[in-house]
């Protein structure tokens, strides 16, 4: 029977000028969401390469000071720069940064927010987030055009427009009662009709993620991540399948399938997440940001302190400069320094490391919210794909802050035990190989499984509802 | 009673008596009270944390004891951007910009500490507000209780009775316009009445001035808005056959004006007009640095001018001789060389960013609801141009500080070369705190001149197409 049902549906979808139009005009905006969010990608990979570029200027820049004419004052300076490994640290202002992930196109999440690259260098330090991009306010206000966009807002009412009637035009064609008798099952029937329209609403998804796959060159290796990608796509188009299905089977005219089902989107997508982000934030404190702030007040801070206090505070903070050889001869400017970067650093990770653990809290309530809100369901589960979501950018900074350390100490070893620096220890500066692992198909099931809940929930309150309509 | 206002009210009375539409009333003060509570405990939680975090940075400023008034440019102090009362009305682009700004000598820092810096995603949903309320959800109830208006008399057969008894379709039309406007201004008086409250509270950024005439403009440039979309569904109701082609234009409508084009508008503004990224930002800043003077390096070509032309103009040989400390007016050059540098960058920053929102404000002579939401931020006092003053403000706050502890080294008594000298504690006590001046009403809307006008084109026209339509309407 799906057969008949499905040739029948096709031909009425041809021959419906609305229905043809809505779907062009969905793969249309798909298209422009996906050339918005490739564009976005493709700056910030701009953006990236700028970077490398201009850290292997500065390399070069920097080599040239162990050739300097050590006659003029300029060349005797560049000399004893390229032999200070501090200094050293300084002027390659070595800059770390988060690569996009392949699917960073498709859905941008908070990527145009987050800060996606920091310097490394000593007395920088990532929890001050001073290399947020210059963006326009108004622009991230008004949210992103991607992928995800389209998914998530228009998808559900072309769905909508497509689905409301799909009992009710056989009532108000009186067409129904024909049905009854001819069909051996409506349910069936009502069933095959809704999966065919369902079926070609996530044909266009997954045409639009396909041409978003190649658009963005997502390689082979990340087969998986669009896999993931495919089954969020569907989980959250059968949610919104199943939802049309559950309204459509209470029996009622198109009317009041339609206002129905307008009303759930107005209620799933605007409502129920704006209500949710206002009342999170409200667990959400400003202090440590303050904290942060402060921290640069102090006037009686480390740099002020008499050298034992200073020596004994910094042994306890970096134990591994506690032995013989680091320890100073007298109150030089150096180990002044080094011990004053150091504890300020600690203290600055310290209040850095309660506003994380505050924001993963947070983020952990949100997440505890899914089955009451499933389009961040969704849209978490595609930055998830993404790699454009808080956690990301938390791990992201937690690597940054471990590499900010071993870069500053690696310079300090030089600086404190007096140890000479040149041209070889250049190559010996750590590097930064931060790789975010891609997430496994797993974990995104197990993020959009409450779609699946109220898919499949839907779906069976549908079902044992349709044997009542008459 | 003219026949008009008889079909008004009784447009009134049969919405208010359909169970509907009273449910829908229902569920709009729910959500109205609740977004004045929590909008309110929000605004009072910011303004509380951010007059704290002044009155903290004020307190170090003033403590920092006896120092040498250059050194103090350099620790400098923090400033705070005040929160805006009406931001329980419209939170506009407050979580998407920092409000922590670090004054110093030299260096113009960014605002830190955006709070959607902090959060997931979900911020990019919004928060429910009355913004979400008036721009959204309302309009959306509009459109469903209007839709039926004059179909619905179509179909009943009750519009041929109508006009048989000498009432015009254009007085019909008329009458349930004003019907459902007396309606929408019911509850935009309840809401405006209900945001009176707020002027209890503490006073925001504006200082609590101008909230009634703010109010007021705001629940105007809305009650516009309604008037516009009752009219237009009105007319689609007088010139379709089903409620069912009414509501599927008018929602298509909606969301296309309501989601689709705001964001369809910022999108292409911004591809069409590039901002530079924060690296080339940066890097174009410190090449115009490195040509011009720095003063705290003793090389610099430029410094060493400076310190020639002050010999020259006193006619000494050496700085210590000078009857000032050469110092403070080198610093005092170097800031004004930077302050002139950054200027030029920023300009050209700026104008990206007016060109990006200008495609937007050319984008709401097409979409009433983008004209009445950039309308209704800039008199909530939450758009970009409160931002951008409240940055200039600073900055320029910074100069007049900076420049005052550089003149302080210059001519306070001490010679060049003698940075050990110091003010004593209680000078600081004299240089007055920063405060934000925010603009008149005026100043709020004069950015958004061609909003206004588009609105109220828009309403106009709609207005128009109802009159001179209503002829050409059929009865049957």
């Amino acid at each position: 029977m799906w057969k008949t049902v499905f040739a029948h549906e096709w031909q009425l979808f041809r021959r419906s000028k609305l229905l043809v139009g809505g779907l062009l005009f969905l793969l249309l905006t798909g298209a422009y969401g996906l050339y918005a969010g490739h564009a976005f990608a493709q700056t910030q990979r701009a953006v990236l390469r700028g970077i490398d570029a201009s850290q292997a200027a500065r390399l070069t820049k920097h080599l040239a000071r162990f050739r300097a004419d050590t006659l003029t004052d300029a060349g005797k300076r560049d000399w004893r720069w390229a032999h200070d490994a501090v200094v050293t640290d300084r002027e390659l202002n070595k800059i770390v940064y988060q690569p996009l992930a392949p699917l960073a196109g498709l859905s941008i999440g908070q990527r145009d927010v987050y800060p996606y690259y920091y310097p490394a260098v000593p007395w920088d330090n990532a929890n001050e987030g001073k290399t947020t991009e210059i963006r326009n306010p108004d622009k991230l206000l008004a949210g992103n055009f991607d992928l995800a966009f389209v998914l998530i807002f228009l998808v559900p009412l072309f769905l909508i427009a497509y689905g409301h009637n799909v009992l009710s035009e056989e009532q108000e064609q009186h067409t129904y009662a024909l049905l009854r008798v001819q069909a051996g099952s409506v349910r069936a029937v009502v069933g095959y009709k809704l999966l065919f329209r369902v079926g070609l609403t996530l044909a266009a998804v997954w045409a639009l993620s396909g041409a978003g796959f190649l658009l963005n060159r997502v390689p082979g290796a990340q087969l998986a991540q669009m896999v993931g990608w495919l089954l969020v796509s569907l989980l959250y188009v059968g949610f919104w399948g199943a939802a049309t299905y559950a309204v459509a089977a209470l029996g009622r005219g198109s009317a009041f399938n339609a206002l129905t089902l307008l009303s759930v989107w107005v209620l799933v997508l605007l409502l129920i997440p704006s209500t949710l982000n206002y009342a999170l934030s409200q667990r959400q404190t400003d202090p440590e940001s303050m904290r942060l702030v402060s921290l640069s007040r102090k006037k009686d801070g480390p740099w002020y302190w008499r050298m034992p206090r200073l020596t004994q505070a910094f042994q306890q903070a970096a134990p591994r400069f506690a032995q013989a050889r680091y320890a100073p001869a007298r109150d030089t400017s150096e180990f002044r320094f080094v011990a004053y970067v150091e504890l300020e650093q600690q203290e600055k990770n310290a209040v850095g490391a309660v506003q994380a653990r505050e924001q993963a809290a947070l983020y952990e309530q949100t997440l505890g919210f899914n089955l009451l809100n499933p389009a961040y369901t969704a849209l978490n589960a595609c930055n998830q794909l993404a790699q454009t979501e808080l956690n990301h950018h938390q791990d992201f900074v937690r690597a940054v802050l471990a590499y900010q350390q071993q870069r500053r100490y690696f310079s300090f070893d030089y600086d404190l035990s007096g140890k000479p620096f040149g041209r070889a220890d250049l190559n010996k500066f750590p590097e930064f190989d931060y790789q975010s692992a891609p997430t496994s198909l797993g974990a995104v099931g197990w993020s959009a499984w409450p779609l699946l809940l109220w898919a499949v929930g839907l779906a069976l309150f549908g079902y044992r509802r349709l044997a009542r309509v008459r | 009673m003219n026949p008009v206002f008889q079909i008004a009210a009784h447009e009134i009375r049969t919405s208010l008596r359909t169970r509907a539409v009273r449910g829908l009333g229902v569920f709009l003060l729910l959500l109205l009270v609740f977004c004045l509570v929590a909008g309110r405990a929000d605004y009072q939680k910011a303004a509380h944390e951010r007059a704290a975090a002044r009155q903290a940075m004020r307190a170090f400023f003033l403590a920092q004891g006896a120092t040498n008034p250059h050194n103090a440019t350099h620790y400098g102090t923090f400033v705070f951007k005040p929160t805006s009362l009406l931001s329980v009305v419209d939170p506009g682009i407050e979580k998407f910009v920092g409000v922590t700004l670090r004054i110093e000598g030299h260096f113009q820092n960014e605002v830190q500490f955006a709070p959607a810096e902090r959060n997931s995603s979900l911020v990019r949903f919004g928060q429910l507000s009355f913004t979400v309320l008036w721009q959204v959800v309302l309009p959306l109830m509009l459109i469903f209780v209007a839709h039926r208006a004059v179909v619905a008399e179509r179909q009943a057969g009750t519009l041929k009775l109508l006009v048989a008894q000498g009432v015009s379709v254009r007085r019909l039309l008329w009458g349930k316009v004003l019907g459902y406007c007396g309606l929408m201004l019911a509850v935009l008086a309840v809401s405006g009445a209900a945001l009176l409250l707020l002027r209890s509270g503490p006073a925001g950024a504006d200082g609590g001035r101008d909230i009634g005439g703010r109010l007021a403009l705001l629940l105007s440039c809305y009650a516009l808005y309604y008037v516009l979309i009752i009219t237009a569904t009105v007319y689609a109701s007088a010139r379709l056959a089903a409620p069912s082609q009414v509501l599927v234009l008018m929602l298509a409508g909606w969301f296309g004006l309501t989601i689709l084009l705001p964001k369809l508008a910022m999108s292409v503004g911004e591809q069409s007009f590039q901002l530079p990224t924060r690296l080339q930002f940066e890097e174009q800043l410190d090449a115009a640095y490195k040509q011009g003077l720095n003063g705290h390096d003793p090389n610099d070509a430029r410094a060493k001018q400076f310190q020639d032309s002050l010999l020259a103009r006193y006619q000494v040989k050496e700085l210590q001789q000078l009857p000032l400390n050469a110092d403070g007016l080198l610093m005092q050059a170097d800031d004004v060389y930077h302050g002139r540098a950054y200027d030029r960058q920023a300009a050209t920053l700026q104008r990206t960013l007016a060109r990006q929102n200008q495609l937007a404000g050319r984008v709401a002579l097409l979409d009433p609801l983008l004209a009445v939401s950039r309308l209704s931020r800039g008199l909530a006092g939450t758009d970009i141009h409160h931002h951008l003053r409240f940055l200039q403000q600073a900055e320029t706050y910074r100069r007049g500080l900076v420049k005052t502890l550089n003149e302080k080294m210059a001519y306070g008594g001490s010679k060049t070369g003698d940075w050990g000298w110091k003010v004593d504690a209680t000078y600081w006590q004299s240089i007055a705190d920063f405060t934000y001046q925010p603009p008149t009403i005026g100043g709020s809307l004069r950015p958004y001149r061609a909003e206004l006008l588009a609105l109220l084109a828009w309403v106009l026209g709609t207005l128009g197409l109802v009159h001179w339509a209503a002829r050409r309407l059929s009865a049957v």
